[in-house]
């Protein structure tokens, strides 16, 4: 089936279209959740929130962009919103002090299976996660990310660079990175 | 959304390459909740349709279980009545009795143009009492002097059946009018067959129930046997293709032999009111849950593209995951099996054919609307040589009509029914869109209860 049958078939409320959808769909979406959510029951839970939103905004997705991107944006906006409920996450994003903390570039190896990462990302403390999904893998601004999280621009900027300064530490103890070479080599400023 | 298109570095890239890559599936809770959600009008349909089966089951359980206290009064009232010796003093309640019991014979309007005359020429009532009693016949009881029967029986020391009203204004002639018109609803009592040995009380109480002995309820359960008829295209050109197979009995004009349908045992449970119409006819309203299934025959095939020619928005669809094939080689071909869920709303006639008040022959017919709540069958592809699951290949709405002859045998207050019933589909369970029809039909022997609402 195509991707315009099943926007049509979505449009008319056909549920064998919308079952199309979330069977193409929903593997990486839950994917997308399981990296923002504590844990896999959390993920599924902003998967069906998401997935309800998608289906009842349908008629607002103007073709214009790819599908795929609307329905994740509409996803992590549920996931934001599902962890803004969640107190110990608003008390974790805005602990964290803005500090310029510059930090390497190191390249993962190819052979790195995808769910090693993620599940390094998943030991982050919740605040600095969300920041790394929402700058490094999702491609939203600080700016974009201070407003969705009701933080400061400079907050956004300083979780994530700790967020990812705590990452590669992970990535190394576990062998997914090369070990730490000297402390001149190419030091990059994250924007 | 103002995407930021370019990564700082290296580490951002990868990171986004290997987390895009991964891939979680979800449980199907997940799905089912979602489809929950959106489709709220066909979960209220449900919801609703159970709460009625629901109330008509409680209904006729609490019918069962704790008989209705009127009708338990009147089983006291009918004893204390058989215990006593009958009382002189009430022959005119008495022969009220017996044309009120009588009335289950006579239609209600002379029911109650007797019963308007014996309440105004009853000296024992004023013209206050009787107003009250015409207004509302079960105070009937409430204005019957009986302790001034009794006084006058004793003062006067008259044998039974001689009644002398203690009331100074009714005269003798007046006295012998109301003895005449005892003898003659008396002799028409014992004409009708008709017990006379009943209670004041009960009569009052038997009049307000003939004006609701007109419902009654039923419950059944249909162990069935379906089958279906398909029809549609002629596909003579294709009977050499499928000549091999081995399940496939070559009938080149009719798509039945090119299928193989065994019956399967389901069933059907419901519940209906019944409202009597005249004496041997009622009108009946209900739901009707039905289980119908029966095997197909087919071959496990790899994955084959399964042509199932539904115009539907997004044209042919096919599920190679779910599809088998309808023809092979293979010796041993499985057996599949559909079923389908089906709620129906059946209204129809009823009327007793023979019988008494004991045993009596049944017959009835309905219409019933019909929705399929769930499926879980095969769909013959057009071209007769796959199956293939596509849940949107079926009517949702359909049409059934229904007959059933039974024999209807009362135990108590109760009525066992025992008899054939038979049901057939009158719609494709196809949309109009797919060239091939299939009708159900189920046949089976129906058992059920019925009793009248009192």
């Amino acid at each position: 089936m195509t991707e315009e049958a099943i926007l049509q078939g979505c449009l008319k409320n056909h549920a064998a279209a919308q079952k199309e959808l979330y069977n193409r769909y929903s593997p990486k979406m839950l994917a997308v959740c399981y990296r923002f959510a504590h844990n896999r029951e959390d993920a599924e839970d902003m998967l069906q929130e998401g997935f309800i939103k998608v289906f009842l905004q349908i008629h607002t997705f103007q073709n214009k962009g790819a599908f795929e991107g609307w329905i994740r944006r509409i996803v992590v906006h549920t996931c934001i919103n599902h962890l803004k409920k969640n107190k110990r996450f608003n008390e974790s994003v805005d602990i964290i002090q803005a500090s310029a903390i510059q930090v390497r570039e190191e390249n993962i190896p190819s052979i790195v299976q995808a769910k090693q990462i993620v599940d390094c990302i998943r030991l982050l403390p919740i605040g600095y996660r969300t920041v790394l999904n929402l700058y490094a893998i999702e491609g939203y601004a600080h700016k974009e990310i201070a407003d969705m999280l009701d933080i400061e621009e400079s907050t956004s900027r300083s979780q994530y660079t700790r967020a990812r300064q705590m990452l590669e530490e992970i990535l190394i103890k576990r062998n997914l990175i090369p070990a730490a070479r000297e402390k001149t080599d190419r030091l990059t400023a994250i924007h | 959304m103002k995407e930021r298109f370019l990564y700082d570095g290296e580490l951002e890239k990868q990171l986004k390459e290997k987390a895009d890559q991964f891939k979680m599936y979800p449980s199907d809770k997940v799905w089912n909740e979602v489809y929950g959600s959106l489709h709220t009008r066909r979960r209220r349909f449900v919801a609703g349709m159970s709460i009625l089966i629901g109330s008509i089951l409680i209904l006729a359980g609490s019918q069962l279980i704790f008989p209705s206290k009127s009708v338990q009064g009147k089983t006291i009232a009918a004893r204390v009545n058989t215990a006593k010796p009958p009382v002189a003093g009430v022959d005119i309640p008495s022969f009220a009795a017996d044309d009120l019991v009588n009335t289950a014979s006579v239609n209600a309007t002379d029911q109650k143009t007797q019963f308007d005359k014996l309440v105004l020429n009853s000296p024992y009532i004023t013209s206050a009492t009787a107003s009250e009693t015409l207004n509302d016949p079960s105070r009937f009881a409430e204005n019957l002097p009986d302790k001034n029967i009794s006084t006058a029986r004793e003062r006067s020391g008259q044998p039974d059946n001689i009644v002398i009203p203690d009331q100074p204004g009714t005269s003798a002639t007046e006295t012998t009018q109301i003895h005449d018109g005892v003898s003659s609803i008396q002799n028409n009592a014992e004409s009708n067959s008709v017990s006379a040995e009943l209670s004041p009380e009960k009569s009052a109480a038997q009049l307000t129930h003939l004006r609701n002995d007109r419902y009654s309820w039923e419950i059944y359960v249909t162990p069935t046997l379906n089958t279906r008829y398909l029809t549609g295209l002629n596909y003579q050109t294709m009977a050499q293709s499928l000549q091999s197979s081995p399940i496939m009995l070559v009938n080149v004009s009719n798509v039945n032999g090119f299928v193989d349908n065994t019956p399967v045992l389901g069933y059907n449970v419901g519940g209906n009111i019944l409202y009597k119409l005249t004496k041997n006819i009622s009108l009946k309203a209900g739901l009707e849950f039905s289980f119908n299934r029966y095997y197909i025959k087919a071959y496990n095939s790899n994955a084959s593209q399964t042509s199932v020619a539904l115009n539907s928005y997004f044209g042919y669809i096919s599920d190679p995951t779910n599809s088998i094939s309808a023809t092979g080689t293979d010796k041993n071909p499985q057996q599949y099996q559909n079923r389908y869920y089906q709620l129906s709303l059946p209204l129809g006639v009823e009327m007793k054919a023979a019988g008494n008040g004991k045993v009596q022959l049944r017959l009835g017919a309905s219409l019933q609307p019909s929705y399929l709540l769930n499926t879980d069958a095969y769909v013959l592809s057009d071209d007769y040589k796959g199956y293939s699951k596509d849940a949107q290949a079926f009517r949702r709405w359909n049409l059934n009509v229904g007959a059933e002859a039974y024999i209807s045998y009362a135990v108590g207050n109760i009525r066992w029914e025992l008899g054939p019933q038979v049901r057939y589909q009158i719609f494709s369970t196809y949309k109009d869109s797919y060239p091939l029809k299939e009708n159900m039909l189920n046949y089976g022997i129906r058992i059920g209860i019925s009793k009248t609402i009192r």
